[in-house]
Formats: C-alpha cells, sequence, structure tokens
C-alpha cells in the first residue's frame, strides 16, 4: 500500500515538476500567446520561415543595397492604427523594386520590450523596430541600436523636411539613433453627450476648471465619473500636470530629481481632492478609462491621438481640445515614436530597413498616416499639405507645436521613472496617502535611479 | 551479432536487476532537473554576485552588494510580505476545501465520479485564461459579479482587483477556486488507500462520522497531506501568474509578489539580472527555510 502511495506520489511530484518548470517559462509563453491572440499568428509563423529565406537570400546577393531581403519588423500597435500601418506595410511590400519584403510583427508593449532585451543580447533580435523616444537613453547608451548618422545620405531623404526638434528628440551625445515615425503629446478628450446632459458648453480650459466639470457630469446612479485619471498603463498626464503648475520633475540637466517642492505639493494637493470627490474612477489603468469612455461613462480623459479611431468606432460623440492648462501655462509631454535597428543587424539588412524607412518618411506616405489617423505631421511638406490642414483631427492634434514638451532625453531610466516612481506616486496620493511624504519618497526613488550608472 | 546478443544480455541483465534499473527510469527526470533546475540554480546564484544587466555590457563582480540592496529595498521587502501572506493563507485554505470535499466524495459513485471531474476542469485550465476570466467577471464597471451583488444584496459595487482591502484576497480566494481539485484528487486516492477494516472496527465500537475522519482519515493520511502541504506550499510561494495577469502588483504594489518583482526586475527597465538573481537566490533561502522543517518531519515519519 505505502508502496504504491510512494508511486503515486513520485509520479505526480515529476508532473509537479515539469509544471514548475512551464510556470518559471510563463511569461515568455504568454507573451506570445499575448502575441498570437493579436492576431498575428499567422505573420509570425510565416515570419519564421521568411527570416530563414531571408538569411538566404542575402547570402545569395550579399550586397549592401539591400535588395531581395527580407526584414523582421516589430512594433506596438496593437489598436486599429496597427491596421492602417499592416496597409502601408503591405503596399510597400507589394510596390517596392528592390525585392524587399517587410514581416510585421505586433505584440503590445510590454511584450516587446521583454522579447527584444534577450533577443539583443543573443542576436535574434529583428532588424526594425518602433521604439519610444524615451527608450532610446537605455539602448543607445549601451549601443545596443545602431547609429543612423548616415541614413539620409544612404537614402537620398531631405533632412530639411523635418521639424528639427522631432530629430533632435531622438539623437544624443552628437548621434542620430533613430529616425521619426510619429509624434504627439496629450489632449484632452470630451465626451459632448454627457457635457451636454450636464449642461456644460465648452471644454475646459484648466485644470480646475476641468475638475468643476467633473463634478456636474458625475451620475453615481448611471455610472457615469467626470474624468478620469490613470494610474498605470496610460499616457503620463501627472507629468503634464505638475509642469502646466510651475513644478518640475528633473533637474534642468536631468542630473537630480526637483520633485520634491511646493508648487508639487499643490499640484498631489489637486490630484487628491479630485479623486476624493469621488468624480473620477478609483486605480483605473488606461485601459480601464478607454474602456469607459467607449462605454459613455466617462466625461472626459487626457490622451494620445490614437483614440480617436476607436471612439468613433463606438459611436461616441466625442470632442477634443488641448490638454488643460495650470498655473503656469500648458505642458503636455511631447512623445515621439521612432524606427530603431538593433545592433548586430547584417549590413544588407539594414539597407533594406533605410529603404523601408525611407518610404515611410516621404511626403505621400507621411500623408497617408496624417490623414487616416490624424496624427501631427513632422514632415513639413505634409504640414503645408491643404488637405492635411484641412482634416479637423489633424488640426486639433497639432497642438503639439503649442505645448508640446519632450521628458527626460538622454535620461536611461526615463520610462522607468514614470512607470516606477510617478505612477505609482499619484496611485498613493489618489489612494490618501500623505502627498508630501509621497512626494519626497518618490524624489528620493528618482535620485536613486539617476545615480544608478 | 554475437556483440548484439552480448549488449542485450548486459541490458537484460541491468533491466532485471531492480537496484540498477531504477537509474534509467529516473534518468528522464534527472536529465531535465539538472538542465531546467540545476544548471539555472548554479547560474543564478553566481550573476547574484556580479553588476550585471540583460545586454551582458559591463559586467563586474558586485559582492554581496546586490543582497545587502534587497534588505534595504522597501519593495522588495513588501513582495516578501505579500508573497508569505499569500502563501500562508491560500495553502492552508486549498488543503481544507480539498480535504472537506475529498472526505465527502471518495467513494467511487457515479455522482461522486463527476464532481471529482468538474472540480479538477479549473486545475487543467492555464492561469492566464483563468485570470482573464475571472478580471472580466470581477470588473468593477463591466463585470457581472459586482453588478449581480448589488441588485441582489444591494452590496456597492466594489472593483476587486483594483481595490487594495480587496485586491490580494481576490487572488488568493482565485487560486483556491482553480487549484483545490488538484489536492482534492491526491487526497481522494489516499482515504481509498485506508483500509476499511479501521472504519468497520470503529462503527462496531459506536464511533461518529467526525470521529472516524479525525481519528482514522487524517492520522492515516498523513502522509498525502504532508506532501500536498509541500507542494502547495512552495507552489504558492512562487506565485505570479496569477498577479501577472490579473492585477499587475498592484494596487498600490499590495499584489506584488517575489517572483513578479524578480521578473519586473530582470526582464523589463532596469533589466538588472544580477539584482534579479540576488533576489531569487534569497527567495530560495526563504522556501527553503519553511518547507525544510515540514519535509524532514514528514520523512522521519515515514521511516
Amino acid at each position: 500500500m505505502k508502496r504504491k502511495l510512494a508511486l503515486v506520489m513520485v509520479s505526480v511530484l515529476s508532473v509537479g515538476a515539469l509544471a514548475a518548470c512551464g510556470n518559471t517559462a510563463s511569461p515568455i509563453a504568454a507573451s506570445q500567446d499575448a502575441s498570437a491572440s493579436g492576431g498575428s499568428s499567422a505573420a509570425s509563423e510565416t515570419g519564421t520561415d521568411a527570416s530563414a529565406s531571408g538569411t538566404e537570400a542575402s547570402g545569395q546577393s550579399a550586397s549592401a543595397d539591400g535588395k531581395g531581403v527580407t526584414i523582421q519588423f516589430w512594433n506596438s500597435f496593437t489598436g486599429s492604427d496597427g491596421d492602417i500601418l499592416r496597409s502601408i506595410v503591405d503596399q510597400y511590400n507589394k510596390e517596392n523594386t528592390d525585392g524587399i519584403t517587410v514581416n510585421m510583427d505586433i505584440m503590445p508593449a510590454e511584450t516587446l520590450s521583454e522579447k527584444l532585451a534577450p533577443a539583443i543580447t543573443t542576436g535574434t533580435a529583428p532588424a526594425l523596430l518602433i521604439q519610444g523616444n524615451m527608450d532610446m537613453a537605455l539602448y543607445a547608451g549601451e549601443g545596443n541600436i545602431e547609429p543612423m548618422d548616415d541614413f539620409f545620405d544612404a537614402t537620398g531623404t531631405d533632412q530639411s523636411d523635418f521639424t528639427q526638434s522631432a530629430l533632435d528628440g531622438l539623437s544624443m551625445d552628437g548621434h542620430q539613433y533613430m529616425i521619426p515615425m510619429q509624434w504627439f503629446t496629450q489632449y484632452l478628450y470630451y465626451n459632448k453627450d454627457l457635457f451636454k446632459a450636464a449642461g456644460i458648453e465648452k471644454a475646459p480650459d484648466t485644470w480646475d476648471e476641468m475638475a468643476e466639470d467633473a463634478a456636474k457630469i458625475t451620475n453615481p446612479d448611471k455610472k457615469v465619473y467626470g474624468a478620469g485619471f490613470c494610474v498605470s498603463g496610460g499616457v503620463t498626464w501627472m507629468d503634464s500636470m505638475i509642469l502646466s503648475n510651475g513644478g518640475k520633475i528633473l533637474s534642468d540637466d536631468n542630473t537630480k530629481s526637483e520633485l520634491n517642492s511646493d508648487a508639487n505639493l499643490k499640484t498631489m494637493q489637486f490630484i487628491q481632492k479630485v479623486a476624493n470627490s469621488g468624480d473620477t474612477p478609483k486605480g483605473a489603468t488606461g485601459a480601464d478609462l478607454d474602456n469607459l469612455m467607449m462605454a459613455n461613462q466617462l466625461g472626459m480623459v487626457v490622451n494620445g491621438p490614437w483614440m480617436v479611431n476607436g471612439l468613433k468606432e463606438n459611436d461616441i460623440n466625442f470632442g477634443v481640445a488641448p490638454i488643460p492648462q495650470g498655473t503656469s501655462g500648458r505642458v503636455g509631454i511631447a512623445e515621439i515614436s521612432a524606427f530603431s535597428i538593433p545592433k548586430g543587424t547584417p549590413e544588407d539588412q539594414k539597407a533594406a530597413a533605410y529603404k523601408f524607412i525611407a518610404y515611410w518618411n516621404t511626403t505621400a506616405t507621411c500623408k497617408e498616416w496624417s490623414m487616416q489617423n490624424g496624427f501631427p505631421p513632422y514632415l513639413k511638406s505634409v504640414a503645408a499639405d491643404s488637405e492635411v490642414q484641412a482634416n479637423e483631427y489633424v488640426k486639433a492634434f497639432s497642438a503639439i507645436n503649442d505645448y508640446g514638451v519632450a521628458f527626460g532625453t538622454g535620461v536611461k531610466s526615463a520610462s522607468s521613472i514614470n512607470a516606477d516612481v510617478m505612477f505609482p506616486l499619484v496611485e498613493n496620493v489618489m489612494a490618501g496617502n500623505d502627498p508630501q511624504t509621497e512626494l519626497k519618497a518618490a524624489s528620493d526613488k528618482i535620485d536613486q535611479m539617476l545615480a544608478a550608472k | 551479432m554475437e556483440r548484439v546478443t552480448g549488449m542485450w544480455n548486459k541490458f537484460k541483465n541491468y533491466w532485471y536487476r531492480q537496484d540498477k534499473v531504477a537509474y534509467i527510469f529516473l534518468a528522464p527526470s534527472l536529465i531535465i532537473l539538472f538542465l531546467f533546475a540545476f544548471i539555472p540554480l548554479v547560474c543564478s546564484v553566481v550573476i547574484g554576485f556580479m553588476n550585471m544587466d540583460i545586454f551582458f555590457n559591463n559586467i563586474s563582480f558586485a559582492g554581496f552588494h546586490n543582497f545587502i540592496k534587497a534588505f534595504q529595498d522597501d519593495r522588495f521587502l513588501n513582495a516578501v510580505k505579500n508573497t508569505i501572506v499569500f502563501a500562508l493563507a491560500e495553502m492552508p485554505l486549498q488543503i481544507i476545501i480539498g480535504l472537506l470535499i475529498a472526505n465527502l466524495l471518495y467513494k467511487n459513485t457515479f455522482l461522486n465520479k463527476m464532481f471529482r471531474s468538474v472540480f479538477f476542469i479549473p486545475v487543467v485550465c492555464s492561469m492566464a485564461a483563468i485570470g482573464v476570466v475571472w478580471s472580466l467577471l470581477l470588473d468593477g464597471n463591466i463585470g457581472m459579479v459586482p453588478y449581480l451583488f448589488n441588485k441582489v444584496f444591494g452590496i456597492n459595487e466594489i472593483s476587486y482587483f483594483r481595490e487594495v482591502r480587496t485586491a490580494m484576497p481576490t487572488v488568493i480566494l482565485m487560486t483556491v477556486w482553480k487549484n483545490f481539485g488538484y489536492t482534492m484528487s491526491i487526497l481522494v486516492v489516499g482515504i481509498q488507500g485506508i483500509p476499511t477494516d479501521y472504519f468497520e472496527a470503529a462503527e462496531i465500537d459506536g464511533a461518529n462520522g467526525s470521529q472516524k475522519f479525525f481519528a482514522i482519515t487524517i492520522p492515516q493520511l498523513l502522509p498525502s497531506l504532508g506532501f500536498c502541504i509541500i507542494t502547495n506550499l512552495i507552489g504558492s510561494l512562487q506565485v505570479f501568474d496569477q498577479v501577472y495577469v490579473t492585477t499587475g502588483g498592484g494596487p498600490q504594489r499590495s499584489t506584488e509578489t517575489l517572483v513578479y518583482y524578480i521578473y519586473k526586475t530582470g526582464f523589463t527597465n532596469p533589466y538588472d539580472l544580477g539584482y534579479a538573481s540576488a533576489m531569487s537566490v534569497i527567495m530560495l533561502v526563504i522556501i527553503l527555510a519553511l518547507s525544510l522543517p515540514i519535509y524532514l518531519r514528514m520523512f522521519a515519519k515515514e521511516r
């Protein structure tokens, strides 16, 4: 009997051991699931095939002009903008005369950053990426993405057509590490139907007005909230609010924290007041707020241009306004999505990637992107186009030129500062913790992060 | 030809010697354990003493720096606390529920078999899928459970995974719900293995149900129970998937567990493999400290 039991146990134990192995592997497995559920499982499958044939092709031609090469292209355009991006990539694959094939793999942003780092280390990274400008310092600083100084000469792309600040935001230590793909800042989305029901005429112009309007809109019986402020997984609205109230996060030379100040204490007290008023859903993530907006349950939210398509699809009667201003002006954190090339990418693949980036940065492609998505143009030739100028959303989003401000250029921990300090800070303050204590702790944490090499 | 038969004979000699053939059967498990448990374990101890990120640039020796850093890191201590709270709540709950249900369902009747299968279904589902399902069911805005609670009991709608006071208990209950079928099935086998003479003798002496349960079932089940306690404890100290899928460690890091924090440190920005490895070594020590006494005690009884 005992032996039988022991046998059962041993077999269960070995199953358990296997299961445990499965557990430790689950993050990566889960991320693969996630990318597969994004509808790209077939694509990634063919991607593997194609990468093999790509190497083959590169072996045959071995030319540095990228002809006949297949490249892998990772990005995180999981929303409806991804469909537009896909159609542009498909069009390029069909039309380019160099025989270049761009194999796109779309995955959630978190998954991308989790997969990319080990991929670069093991030499299995794709030839082309879209990353954010806040990732540049981390990747470029350790030489994990290739400098692209020769891009304009190699492809004959007109450098003077780019808005200078877009290129500046993507260069470091005198090198151009990334090339722009789109740029945006933060805007105020508001639900016109809820505004009308609350008797409000127009979008608020200041944060105080926004809080007042939120109080009017909130209706607990209908589960309608006036305004949404996310505590993770969204745009960094609190950075914008802090700066617009005359506060600072980092010193001007980005070497230490200036978070612990009176101006910021006032901002945190304001955030706490709004949270306590019950006019905002507590502990909401960016995705939670998106869902509420799409369900006519949220009056206002600060977000980026990509929200337009979702709102349109759900027939929400919405408007876009500039982000509210604080006591010392209007500030929105501006971000650039940009092309980058991981280190160790073979020359022919790099050449092919260059060609696709050059194709993207033509007036025609960028215009299509702006017209379909409403993204503000960074190419002067697109901005000058009368059709683009007439587009309602492009007009609203072009406010980036008025109040867009970059955050943490050249700071390796820029995106960590937001994810691991700023969002937790507002989460704690909104949950009722003492703002002064939280500011001090957050400030110390930022100093620690900046001090770590 | 002769050579082949020679080898065959050698193999047969091996095969019919119990003490030797055991190695053949053990080999697959041992190889897997060596490759995927032992080697990584040694590596993480080594990496724990290094300054090293995932890009393998600028590697240098760090001494005990990463270990000292851990004990000064509020976030690490918070993760340790959360993990121990999770394990100490989840493991007993699972054992008790599993034991009670096993005791109800151990007879092989049609209904019992059906219920046992139903309770086992969540065990074979992936935690990721179950996490997503419960996230939707319990969502404060679109979830069915808060809605029904509001309609039926008039309880204000709660966002279970989004509030500090409810997040951890919710994760714990969800895990118990998913896993108790596993414990139950092991204990069912254990109870079925208890000789019926004991129960018959007890009945003749006039013992009632609970007397039989506490005086016969539990003592006879101790080896199975010990096994369940150890595996559950170790498993729940490694809690990760459910947190990753449902709460992401929030709200306010109230559900951030050790493995989750280790994962975040090593595989997302700041990609600090040295520190992540040091923390996993500390975690190994914690798991050993909690499970070794139970393990030794169980084996002492076996002998």
